[in-house]
């Protein structure tokens, strides 16, 4: 006989477990915003411009992605803990993400979630058993938007709302650079009955003399980086990505508006910047640059 | 007469010649052909399939209302409906699921 009866105990300690393994993800209660974007550049698209829509109103963020929506795997994954989609070989090359634990990271700021993709519409709510695994059927609290999956996000009382608008405000551009398929951020932040405020952030590509050059925008502003790669094979084994024998590593040289290297600080990027580290790389110039990682 | 269904895992292992049904079979049809049926439709996904899914979740967790087995009949009678409104063919398979192997 097959049962499926609740046992209470077990619940209670998986959901002690939940609620230290979202505070204790990142100290920084802002990092959900690189773990959406982190996702978002994981997603698949159709979509000829993979775009994000971050939009902050009210003690809410809403989150809407042109991806081509959740699939009944993605489901399951996002109803559980460590069980990712996108781990297994050949993932290293495919996907930012991979410990299936990332999204839980929006309970840091967030009471409840909802969300809403293809024929999904429900909502995760911390404070219920289970609350962040376990889904409960629900209309999203908003108009949503055909063919895109969207997140709608109710603060929590005590998260400084302030500190995220301030984040948000700080996008830069460049954490565009090394994602591999989300190619535009749009923020909206609206305070108050202020006038409602908006960005837009955007990745290109172009070639000068050969050699591609990634174009990134900031509204009007635009700046220009020569990439160049390295493929790296045979790493050492790592016990957490066992499946993952190689990955590659990129150098991005700021150009100026001659296409001239300039000599700025860089951060240090896995996928997203991680943090500056005072590197001030320059080449002579584009075409010995380009000779040093073509001659092998 | 060639039934689609017939490839679904769940279903095929419950149509086995001389297996005898039991609850904890159901069980494994009311669990499954929700899901099954989201995973063949895909990205055409109906609302009911993308609800019996959730709940199927819920109910894997020990939350929700399908425990016991007067809960898996319940289970089984919704997955019936998603059959029967999306795909006349497959409820003329569960039907034959639902039927004694011996009547076959």
């Amino acid at each position: 006989m097959l049962s499926t009866a609740p046992n209470s105990f077990s619940q209670s300690v998986r959901f002690s477990r939940l609620h230290r393994l979202s505070d204790q993800l990142y100290q920084n209660s802002n990092h959900f915003l690189l773990e959406l974007i982190q996702n978002a550049d994981d997603n698949h698209y159709e979509a000829e411009i993979p775009t994000l829509h971050l939009s902050y109103a009210h003690n809410h963020l809403r989150i809407d992605c042109n991806e081509v929506g959740f699939s009944p795997k993605d489901i399951d994954a996002i109803c559980r803990i460590g069980q990712s989609t996108k781990t297994g070989a050949g993932a290293s090359t495919r996907y930012v993400g991979e410990k299936g634990i990332g999204f839980k990271s929006v309970f840091k700021a967030a009471d409840v979630v909802w969300v809403s993709s293809r024929e999904y519409t429900f909502k995760f709510d911390k404070n219920a058993q289970l609350g962040m695994i376990a889904p409960i059927l629900d209309k999203f609290p908003a108009t949503a938007r055909p063919g895109w999956t969207s997140f709608y996000m109710q603060l929590s009382q005590e998260y400084n709302t302030q500190e995220l608008i301030t984040e948000l405000r700080a996008l830069d551009p460049r954490l565009l650079m090394f994602l591999r398929r989300l190619r535009n951020i749009h923020i909206t932040i609206a305070e108050g009955d202020s006038k409602v405020w908006e960005t837009n952030l955007s990745r290109g590509k172009s070639t000068f003399e050969g050699e591609e050059i990634v174009q990134l925008r900031h509204d009007d502003v635009s700046l220009s980086y020569m990439v160049m790669q390295y493929k790296v094979g045979r790493l050492p084994l790592e016990p957490r990505r066992d499946a993952v024998s190689e990955s590659n590593i990129l150098l991005a040289f700021p150009l100026n508006e001659n296409q001239e290297p300039k000599l700025d600080p860089q951060h240090v990027y896995a996928f997203l910047p991680i943090r500056e580290y005072g590197f001030e790389v320059r080449a002579p110039c584009l075409r010995l640059l380009s000779g040093l990682f073509h001659a092998k | 007469m060639q039934l689609p269904v017939l490839a679904l895992p769940a279903v095929h292992f419950v149509l086995r010649p001389g297996r005898q049904r039991s609850t904890l079979n159901a069980s494994i049809i009311a669990r499954q052909i929700p899901y099954q049926l989201g995973l063949m439709e895909n990205s055409g996904q109906s609302r009911e399939a993308a609800q019996q899914h959730l709940l199927q979740i819920r109910a894997e967790k020990g939350l929700g209302d399908l425990q016991g087995p007067k809960a898996i009949f319940k289970d089984l009678d919704a997955a019936l409906k998603v059959y029967v409104e999306h795909r006349s063919e497959l409820f003329l398979a569960v039907s034959q699921i639902l039927t004694p192997p011996q009547a076959l």
